[in-house]
């Protein structure tokens, strides 16, 4: 101990002194500052004040050498590169021109000019034709056998063949296939027949036209007063809209339940009473409705279920009338119990929106997927038979939400069981619901064509819809510029891109499955980005919550910083000055 | 040792033994306390690790621990009676109190090469230090609660004594161990250096440098870090999962178990997107100081070491009493600078304020239903404000015991901001 304390001491000594040193120096300037009345501070030594400035400095070393990298690091937005331009023409509907060519083939075996024939109705078409993204080609069957093409979906078989002499022109549909067959009277004029031809296809594809330029048309933001030369399907889409019933369009399309590649569809049967206890829906749907499920599979899928509510009331603001026979004959369920006075209970229009009693009646869906119901409603003895007036089926349908049957049993039946075959008319109905409420067109008689017609529809509606949520998109990330992008928005962005530039191709060959794929690909996948889940809790983060956030902190901390760092580079302008005056 | 210091140690012992054998539910009551067990030094926790590794588990897999490997293998080398374990914890706090001893005896508070305080004869005797700290309340309620962060003081002690000493590179290599059982002693390292610099015998100091006498204390650092971190990585059976789960809890946070310290409180308040900046910030904000500190009190690097561990007791992750029983009594060895000092009516009633309140609210809120979570973060902070408190007030008296050295006429006058 007492070795190491010898230079201890000296040291001590020898600071001792330097301090005395320093302080003899400047006593002079003390005391002129006495003498003028201020108290000033002692002054400091030079050991101290360096001692200072380095403490000082080695904060702000700290803060500047480490912390602000930090800072910059830890709140960088990471913003994936989207591809801007091309989800804003896609948005606008310039990057691809949809087109629908419809392909039909013409068997002509007994004609002798198909050619010919071919070349007018073509032209006929063509000139009739104003909404140029959707159109008829005809085509000559080479081999009448091979109907189906491989590369190219036919859209339907035309079969010329001679009519019975004397009658004039007309033509056929089967409900199962496309082939249409026309019939020319044996003493044909060219001209007439190609007419007859023209406007015999244009009719049967009339609806699905209209249907996809309206939903072409309400894809284009600035519809514009008359078609440009470029020929735009935008503007060309709102002139045959025009043309035709644009009201009556828009109420079919307000009626179809939004594109999903599966639905849930719910059979409920709703009784006032407590009968029938059991109906045989398993079977009735497996044999009435499964083959049109089966069809539509190439659209979308379904799932299926059932359930049997007892002592289902109407809610209260449904009220039906009674209206007394006047006539015997007019019941329409042909039913006449032993009541001394016939008549029946109606429902009024009114009625018919509130019908469903969503408070009591359990129709809600578990699944992720939309769901469509279907509901038998069996009135109670004392409301029966209950009777919608404007309806020869009985049935109502519910835009977007599904159908309603109303079934009147027929009085001293066997109420306890529903039959397969007493199920019959309503899956009947049931399917004609559907059909409209996915919105295949009601017009042609053949159903493979309907099916088509919905094939291309829904592939319009998907191509416009996840062209819109890209575009929504792109607005939210120039809106937002503090929200970060992560990488699998990018991703899913570009595969959308992907798909529905092949989309637009497979459009464009005709080859409309493909397209419907793409299409539900693309609109997934737009969805994803759009709804990204750290994407959407950075929407609602204003500039200002950053203010609440780092003030409070770096506040208490950053003043004396600041404040030590302001009066050790004041001290050193004096110092420098003091240097400048001696010189 | 003398006779003093002897006996106080056998009568601590005496009084642990009894705690720990004559109330059997107090060790497991205190274990259960969030005040001194944490997630990262739980004996609890301790436990479930020991469980998995025992079962030829990685004890890491659970999620639940946290502590250090090799304290899982001193730990089943031990025989599974729990007197043998409380031994253990009594032999950690004796040999915390025998380096405190040493401390003390080496009067290196009170003068080291650079500064000899004027107030030399007013300290206290080592066997007076060593009963404050372990007659210290908080230091006997860890010691039962049994938390592992019992190991990292005495490793801290021990490389203060080997400091002292001026026995370097077993300072550095004992801080290597306490840094490696929980991270934040690795801001020791510097003043550590200084301390055992200062220390060195005149004559062996003559020829080296302090350059190089920190370069070959940190190269001796680093390497023991490294093979502590090559151990651990064998034990574990050859994975750095224990890297993640240890120390990346400490930095990380991802734990939010409440306890004493402001941090958990603050990062479940805070903003998902602002976390990572947050944690950069606090983390940060332990390091800040360091510097500063060694040049500021370069004179007297005990104190450095005392005031950082005064710091992160109060600002690391997941601190507990234990944390402050070290600072206090590494503060009793500072009994000269006590009259300086202006406010310890003041913290000593908001210490007991806290240490009072800080179960009841704990309770109202966990236990009652009738309070939440800010009763406790306000009890928290309560008790933060007191150990700030008194860690700059420590400060102040040491900086005025330097001044007042420089200028031994301005002894015992008020002094006046200008």
């Amino acid at each position: 101990m007492s070795e190491r304390l010898g230079p201890d001491v000296a040291a001590t000594i020898a600071s001792a002194a330097s301090a005395a040193v320093a302080e003899s120096k400047i006593f002079p300037e003390s005391a002129v500052s006495i003498s003028q009345g201020k108290k000033s501070p002692p002054p400091d030594t030079p050991e101290n004040t360096r001692v200072r400035s380095l403490v000082i400095l080695s904060f702000w070393v700290v803060v500047i050498t480490v912390g602000l990298p930090l800072w910059w690091i830890t709140t960088a937005i990471y913003r994936a590169p989207l591809p801007l331009k091309e989800m804003q023409s896609w948005a606008d509907g310039r990057a691809c021109r949809a087109e629908f060519p419809l392909l039909i083939d013409v068997e002509a075996l007994t004609l002798p000019d198909p050619e010919g024939l071919l070349k007018t109705v073509q032209h006929a078409l063509d000139d009739a034709n104003d909404f140029s993204a959707h159109h008829l080609r005809l085509r000559l069957s080479t081999n009448s056998s091979k109907v189906e093409d491989g590369e190219e979906s036919v859209a339907a078989t035309l079969r010329l063949s001679q009519g019975a002499a004397g009658s004039p022109h007309s033509y056929v549909l089967s409900p199962s296939s496309r082939a249409i067959d026309l019939f020319y009277s044996p003493s044909y004029n060219p001209t007439t027949l190609s007419a007859f031809v023209a406007s015999t296809l244009q009719e049967i594809f009339a609806e699905e036209q209209q249907m996809i330029s309206y939903l072409l048309a309400s894809s284009a933001p600035a519809p514009s007063p008359s078609p440009s030369s470029g020929g735009g399907n935008g503007g060309n889409g709102v002139k045959v809209v025009n043309k035709v019933n644009t009201a009556e369009i828009a109420r079919k399309m307000s009626r179809i339940v939004k594109y999903s590649p599966m639905y849930h569809l719910t059979f409920s049967l709703f009784t006032a009473a407590g009968d029938p206890s059991n109906w045989e829906i398993e079977e009735a749907v497996s044999e009435y409705l499964q083959p049109l499920l089966d069809a539509l599979g190439g659209i979308s899928g379904f799932t299926v279920d059932s359930q049997i509510q007892f002592y289902a009331s109407l809610s209260s603001s449904v009220v039906p009338t009674w209206v007394p026979d006047s006539e015997k004959e007019e019941g329409e369920e042909g039913e006449e119990g032993e009541e001394s006075a016939s008549g029946r209970y109606i429902l009024k229009k009114e009625d018919l929106s509130s019908f469903i009693n969503s408070a009591e009646w359990p129709l809600v869906s578990i699944t992720s997927y939309p769901a469509i119901n279907f509901i038998i409603y069996i009135p109670a003895a004392d409301q029966s038979p209950l009777v919608i007036p404007t309806s020869s089926t009985n049935a109502f349908l519910l835009p977007q939400w599904g159908g309603v049957m109303i079934h009147n049993p027929p009085a001293g039946s066997d109420n306890t069981h529903l039959t397969k075959e007493a199920l019959k008319p309503a899956l009947d109905i049931f399917a004609t619901q559907l059909l409209s409420l996915l919105g295949a067109p009601t017009h042609p008689a053949s159903l493979p064509i309907r099916l088509d017609s919905l094939t291309r529809q829904r592939s319009a509606e998907l191509l416009v819809s996840a062209s819109s949520t890209l575009g929504s998109l792109y607005r939210l990330t120039l809106a937002l510029p503090s929200i970060s992008i992560p990488s699998s928005v990018s991703t899913s962005v570009s595969s959308t891109l992907s798909s529905l530039t092949a989309a637009c191709q497979e459009l464009r060959h005709g080859r409309f499955g493909g397209a419907l794929e793409e299409g539900r690909n693309a609109e997934e996948q737009a969805e994803k980005a759009f709804f990204e889940k750290s994407m959407v809790g950075q929407v609602y983060f204003p500039e200002e919550h950053k203010v609440a956030v780092y003030l409070p902190l770096m506040g208490p901390v950053g003043a004396p910083l600041l404040m030590a760092a302001l009066k050790e580079i004041s001290r050193l302008v004096r110092v420098w000055k003091a240097s400048r005056l001696k010189k | 040792m003398d006779r003093r210091s002897l006996t106080v140690i056998i009568a601590t012992v005496v009084l642990r033994l009894v705690l720990f054998t004559a109330f059997p539910s107090l060790p497991n009551l205190l274990t259960n306390r969030v005040e001194l067990s944490t997630p990262v030094t739980s004996f609890k926790r301790l436990q479930e690790g020991l469980f998995l590794y025992t079962h030829g588990l990685s004890p890491y897999d659970g999620g639940v621990f946290h502590q250090a490997p090799l304290l899982l293998a001193f730990f089943t080398t031990l025989p599974s009676n729990p007197i043998v374990v409380y031994l253990v914890y009594i032999l950690s706090d004796v040999l915390s109190a025998y380096s405190l001893i040493q401390i003390a005896a080496s009067g290196v508070s009170v003068s080291t090469p650079y500064h000899t305080s004027s107030r030399k004869s007013s300290t206290w005797p080592p066997w007076a230090v060593a009963a404050a700290f372990l007659f210290n309340p908080f230091s006997i309620a860890t010691c039962i609660a049994r938390p592992t962060i019992v190991f990292t003081n005495t490793v801290i002690l021990t490389a203060i004594a080997k400091g002292v000493q001026g026995r370097g590179v077993a300072a550095v290599l004992a801080l290597a161990m306490a840094s490696y059982l929980s991270l934040y002693p690795v801001l020791l390292l510097p003043p550590m250096v200084l301390l055992a610099h200062d220390s060195l015998p005149a004559v062996k100091k003559k020829g080296r440098s302090l350059g190089s006498f920190a370069a070959v204390l940190t190269a001796v650092f680093t390497v023991a870090a490294a093979v502590l971190g090559a151990l651990s990585w064998g034990i574990t059976g050859g994975s750095w999962e224990f890297l993640a789960s240890t120390y990346g809890v400490h930095l990380l946070l991802p734990d939010l178990t409440p306890n004493v310290g402001l941090w958990w409180y603050f990062f479940i308040e805070m903003f998902d997107s602002f976390r990572e900046f947050f944690l950069c910030v606090f983390q940060l904000h332990l390091a800040v100081y360091l510097a500063g500190l060694c040049l500021r009190l370069r004179k007297q690097p005990l104190f450095v070491i005392t005031t950082l561990l005064g710091i992160s007791s109060i600002f690391k992750s997941y601190p507990s009493i234990g944390d402050t029983a070290l600072y206090l009594s590494l503060l009793s060895l500072y009994r000269h600078i006590f009259p300086l000092m202006r406010y310890t009516f003041f913290v000593t009633s908001t210490l007991l304020y806290a240490t009072l309140l800080g179960p009841a609210f704990y309770h109202l809120w966990i236990y009652a239903g009738s309070g939440n979570a800010n009763f406790f973060y306000a009890i928290t902070l309560v008790w933060s404000l007191a150990v700030t408190v008194l860690v700059s007030d420590a400060i102040f008296a040491v900086l005025r015991d330097e001044w007042e050295t420089e200028r031994p006429e301005m002894k015992g006058k008020e002094i006046v901001q200008i």
